[in-house]
């Protein structure tokens, strides 16, 4: 717990939001569950004497996992042009970046399934136009006009920037 | 320079008039209701089909000349919508347009050319309803 009250425990840990395994062949349930190793951050009211209402998720986390949750089952083909169902490292890294832009109320985004096998977190507004595209080789974050690649030195600060214009 | 198809390798126009326009099935994965009870489409609908340089879109010329109606091709695909773009716009982009004929479908085609994530969005914006689902 950081002094201000806000605990990061992996999300994992967070009982009731597990995502959901995918569906594979071979392999134990344990290791088809996701775990982040970036924390999903989890409010716990300041106080010396907490109960169970004293700690929150965040209320973007509900409905983020269930919509990743109907986009890995997604079957081979499911646009008509051959698609891939989502990749496994797709979903940890929306999962990632989302825990690295969004704060408590933050805005959710509408999450989309890419042909490749990626996951596009978009925010759409008046005067703002966000995407984040996690597709492994081909990520890309698009901040308005702007397009900022997958692997230069500009990824962190453009999150930082997505963080900014995010928070409420 | 043109290819064996007539289409230039590049942005280039081919035997495919400018204004032809180009029709695309749109997964409802696709698709988020907007405020004025519009329908959003994603950049994400105008991805590359994998291991390809091109995204397959059907030439509305060809369909109408074989007397067959937008909405007829995607009846097989329920919740999916249509959407259209002219050949002008993909030439504009740096595409190349090529009918690329199946035989299931005279009317197929392909646009062909990288589609980075900001062409994409450029994509999503141009793109008009043909058959937007219910």
């Amino acid at each position: 717990m950081t002094d201000t009250g806000v605990m990061t425990p992996n999300l994992a840990s967070v009982r009731g939001y597990r995502a959901e395994p995918y569906p594979r062949s071979s392999s134990s349930s344990a290791e088809s569950v996701i775990r982040l190793k970036r924390p999903i951050p989890v409010r716990l009211r300041p106080t010396s004497a907490y109960d169970p209402e004293d700690i929150s998720e965040p209320l973007w986390l509900r409905p983020v996992i269930e919509r990743l949750k109907d986009i890995i089952v997604l079957p081979a083909d499911w646009d008509s042009y051959g698609a891939h169902p989502a990749r496994r490292e797709n979903v940890e890294g929306a999962l990632h970046a989302l825990a690295t832009v969004m704060s408590e109320e933050s805005e959710i985004p509408w999450i989309v399934p890419l042909p490749s096998g990626g996951i596009q977190l978009e925010w759409h507004g008046d005067d703002s136009d966000i995407e984040i595209a996690l597709d492994g080789a081909a990520s890309s974050i698009g901040i308005d006009e702007e397009e900022i690649p997958h692997g230069i030195g500009r990824w962190p600060e453009a999150l930082s920037e997505i963080r900014r214009r995010l928070a409420p | 320079m043109t290819d064996s198809k007539g289409a230039t390798p590049s942005g280039g126009q081919g035997d495919v008039d400018p204004d032809v326009r180009l029709l695309r099935r749109v997964s409802p994965q696709f698709m988020a209701p907007l405020a004025d009870g519009g329908i959003r489409v994603s950049s994400g609908a105008f991805q590359n089909s994998s291991n390809s340089e091109g995204m397959s879109i059907l030439l509305k010329d060809t369909l109408e000349a074989e007397e067959r109606t937008a909405a007829s091709t995607i009846s097989a695909y329920p919740s999916f919508g249509l959407v259209s773009l002219t050949a002008r716009f993909c030439f504009t982009e740096d595409q190349a347009v090529e009918r690329v004929p199946e035989d299931n479908d005279p009317a197929h085609g392909e646009v062909i050319g990288e589609k980075s994530q900001g062409r994409r969005k450029r994509f999503a914006k141009a793109a008009s309803w043909v058959v937007q689902p219910t």
